[in-house]
């Protein structure tokens, strides 16, 4: 980037209506925001500061930003909810949550990027062992380390301890000292914090939820914004990738509970002749669809939680504020789903269609079969789930949307065993299955990122 | 046509327009009911086949008919929710659904009496049957939906995305006859060379299927007048309907 003279306005909001739910908290917001300051926001609780914030990081999507406000490549969001998951390492936070924002650092950036916040030492230890303050000063990191910029930052000194109050304020006048530019909701003014950073507040917004007052701050020893920073567009380039890769890390982050899905599998199929008596012809005979129906419970049981965990911890309103295509992550989590729960179960259900008494063809066509389906199961528990978290009861909601889409590959899946068991060609329907499946696969991620971007709204 | 449709799309106006038309559609739905149920019950020949208890068909016929046109037009009120965003739609698209799932619970339950002494059971796993089981399921999940999401404008919108995939459903429950060889009867209507019908049983179908048509127009449209008024209860139009009388919102 160049240098721009120091009143030119790089940033300009234009009549923008405020509005939360459907209540309307200011007709209109405008203001505009030259390179190197930036804009406070201050309001009581409710007065839709953190709603502003959102909107203007393209969250609300019925609200049309004008053209001249940057693009999400260039915007961070740094929301109260911290966005990180708790089981990964510091480090290893480090690299999940700048990857999606287009930046990698090497050993050494991200040795001196932890250090910079005071968290060499904690870089092994687990997020989730963290502190409080440890983990904003985390997210404080990613920030700086994001060059994206513009910041958009909610109440950055929570939490924070004095020496992390200092840290903020140093990283901010250095973003802003290379032509970077924030809006920042606060409860204390920043000046009252550092004195020398009045120079830089372009103006000041109070929302009083229902109008926003936008006070120009008139300093006449505006400094010069000095050389630019080096900012950059961060897109990151193979989405799902990533979002798969994080999602079999974060999964081995505890591999233990891999195996619980797969012990409900067995135990509700060691109910079932407990109700229907151990005839080995019958069970032979309803085997298959034993196993499909007790596929689908372990599958629902396990739905309501695909993307809770990035949902609350805000990491999914940062990726989509980040620019971050969601209907990639969807896709990413989706075969991630299918590594890690399809595949095993394909694997596990062998040994437990060994006690209903299946033969060799029908076990064969059994694994097959659940291979081949397991995939359009994911694909639709996580649609379902995006909708879950909009929901009091996700997985009330989760189970009753599922179950009619669930009876396709249900029968096609018990067909499949049944077909082998008759001598006959199982190729149809393993062969629908592949299909259902990758139609699952293709058509979820477009439909479940329209209900993420209502979710993250 | 195209203004007048638009100048439906404004809360108010649809309130104003919705009362005396849900009150019309009653009416209509009464005078047709009553001569329809008597032709149901009395005024038609009994059945060769069947006998006497063929005349579920008169209640059992529409509502399945109701059961997947109130679909297809919550449908078509999503897509026009998606179009223009008008909370008239929103709100017609929602009260659609519990009558559409009612329905599809009166054509499952009249089809199962029915079946127990023509088939010799109350229910098969027959296709039509199971389709339309899945419909009454895709009813209960999108009424799920309508009332476990806390936002109402996210719940409108999700809720017309997922009617709009749900409708996969419909071709499938109305052509499954056709698709598949199954138990339950075919197409006895406007099928060719299906005018197996008595004339009189067929005018008496219709006249049926018109009464419970009407009567499914008014009850939604009761439902989504009042939906309109809830949701649009602090603005200012709602304060002036007169059926509140004076009253005041609380807030």
């Amino acid at each position: 980037m160049n240098a721009r003279p120091a009143e030119a306005s790089s940033l300009r909001l234009v009549d923008v209506r405020l509005e939360r739910g459907s209540a309307t908290l200011a007709e209109t917001v405008s203001f505009d925001l030259p390179d190197g300051r930036y804009i406070e926001l201050s309001g009581p609780n409710g007065s839709g500061k953190s709603t502003l914030l959102r909107t203007l990081a393209g969250l609300q999507r019925r609200i049309s930003l004008h053209s001249s406000w940057p693009h999400a490549h260039e915007v961070f969001l740094f929301e109260q909810n911290p966005a990180l998951r708790m089981e990964p390492t510091a480090a290893a936070q480090l690299d999940w949550a700048l990857e999606p924002l287009g930046t990698r650092l090497s050993a050494a950036e991200r040795g001196i990027a932890l250090q910079r916040v005071g968290l060499e030492r904690a870089a092994g230890k687990r997020v989730g062992q963290l502190s409080e303050g440890q983990r904003r000063r985390l997210v404080l990191a990613v920030m700086a380390a994001s060059q994206r910029r513009v910041w958009l930052i909610d109440e950055p000194v929570n939490a924070l301890d004095g020496n992390g109050i200092r840290l903020f304020i140093e990283l901010l006048r250095e973003h802003l000292g290379s032509g970077g530019i924030a809006v920042i909701a606060t409860h204390r003014p920043l000046a009252e914090l550092a004195p020398d950073l009045a120079t830089l507040c372009h103006a000041r917004v109070h929302l009083t939820g229902r109008s926003a007052e936008v006070s120009k701050v008139e300093s006449d020893r505006l400094p010069d914004p000095g050389q630019t920073g080096a900012f950059r567009r961060g897109v990151c380039p193979q989405p799902a990738l990533w979002a798969l890769r994080r999602e079999l890390a974060l999964a081995m982050a505890s591999p233990r509970e891999l195996i619980w899905p797969g012990v409900f599998h067995w135990m509700i199929l060691s109910l079932i002749p407990f109700g229907i008596g151990t005839d080995p012809q019958q069970l032979a005979r309803i085997a298959p669809g034993m196993v499909w129906v007790s596929a689908l419970l372990v599958t629902l049981l396990a739905a309501g939680r695909h993307l809770e965990a990035d949902f609350r911890s805000g990491i999914l309103s940062q990726l989509a504020a980040a620019g971050f295509p969601l209907g990639s992550l969807v896709a990413g989590k989706a075969l991630a789903h299918w590594l890690l729960f399809g595949l095993p179960m394909a694997v596990y259900s062998v040994p437990l269609a060994l006690q209903y008494g299946l033969d060799a063809t029908g076990i064969g066509a059994l694994a097959l079969s659940l291979a081949a389906g397991t995939p359009a199961l994911g694909a639709f528990t996580l649609l379902f789930s995006a909708l879950g978290l909009m929901a009091r009861q996700a997985q009330v909601l989760v189970s009753l949307m599922s179950f009619p889409v669930f009876v396709p590959v249900l029968i096609f899946g018990a067909t499949t065993v049944s077909a082998a068991q008759a001598g006959q060609s199982q190729l149809g329907p393993l062969l629908t299955l592949v299909g259902i499946s990758l139609l699952a696969l293709l058509l979820v991620p477009p439909a479940a990122r329209r209900v993420l971007d209502l979710a993250v709204e | 046509m195209l203004t007048f449709l638009k100048q439906l799309g404004s809360p108010p106006r649809f309130f104003k327009v919705s009362g005396p038309l849900s009150r019309w559609l009653a009416i209509a739905a009464a005078v047709l009911g009553v001569p329809g149920l008597w032709l149901a019950l009395v005024g038609t020949p009994t059945d060769a086949q069947q006998g006497e208890v063929y005349r579920i068909i008169y209640l059992h016929v529409p509502a399945a008919w109701m059961s997947m046109l109130l679909y297809s037009v919550a449908t078509g009120y999503a897509l026009l929710y998606w179009i223009w965003r008008s909370p008239v739609a929103a709100v017609m698209m929602r009260a659609l659904l519990p009558t559409g799932a009612w329905m599809t619970v009166v054509a499952l339950v009249t089809g199962s009496l029915w079946g127990k002494p023509t088939w010799g059971t109350y229910w098969v796993w027959d296709a039509r049957l199971t389709s339309e089981l899945m419909l009454l399921f895709i009813y209960f999940g999108l009424m799920a939906l309508s009332s476990l999401v806390e936002d109402e404008s996210k719940t409108d919108r999700a809720l017309a995305l997922f009617t709009v995939i749900g409708m996969v459903n419909i071709p499938l429950i109305y052509f499954s006859v056709v698709f598949w060889n199954t138990l339950h009867q075919g197409m006895s209507i406007g099928a060719p060379g299906a005018a197996r019908m008595a004339p009189e049983m067929k005018a008496a179908l219709l006249i049926c299927t018109f009464a419970v048509w009407f009567a499914c127009a008014a009850i939604a449209l009761t439902r989504g007048r009042w939906l309109l008024a809830v949701r649009e209860a602090r603005s200012r139009w709602v304060r002036d309907i007169p059926e509140l009388g004076a009253r005041q919102p609380t807030q």
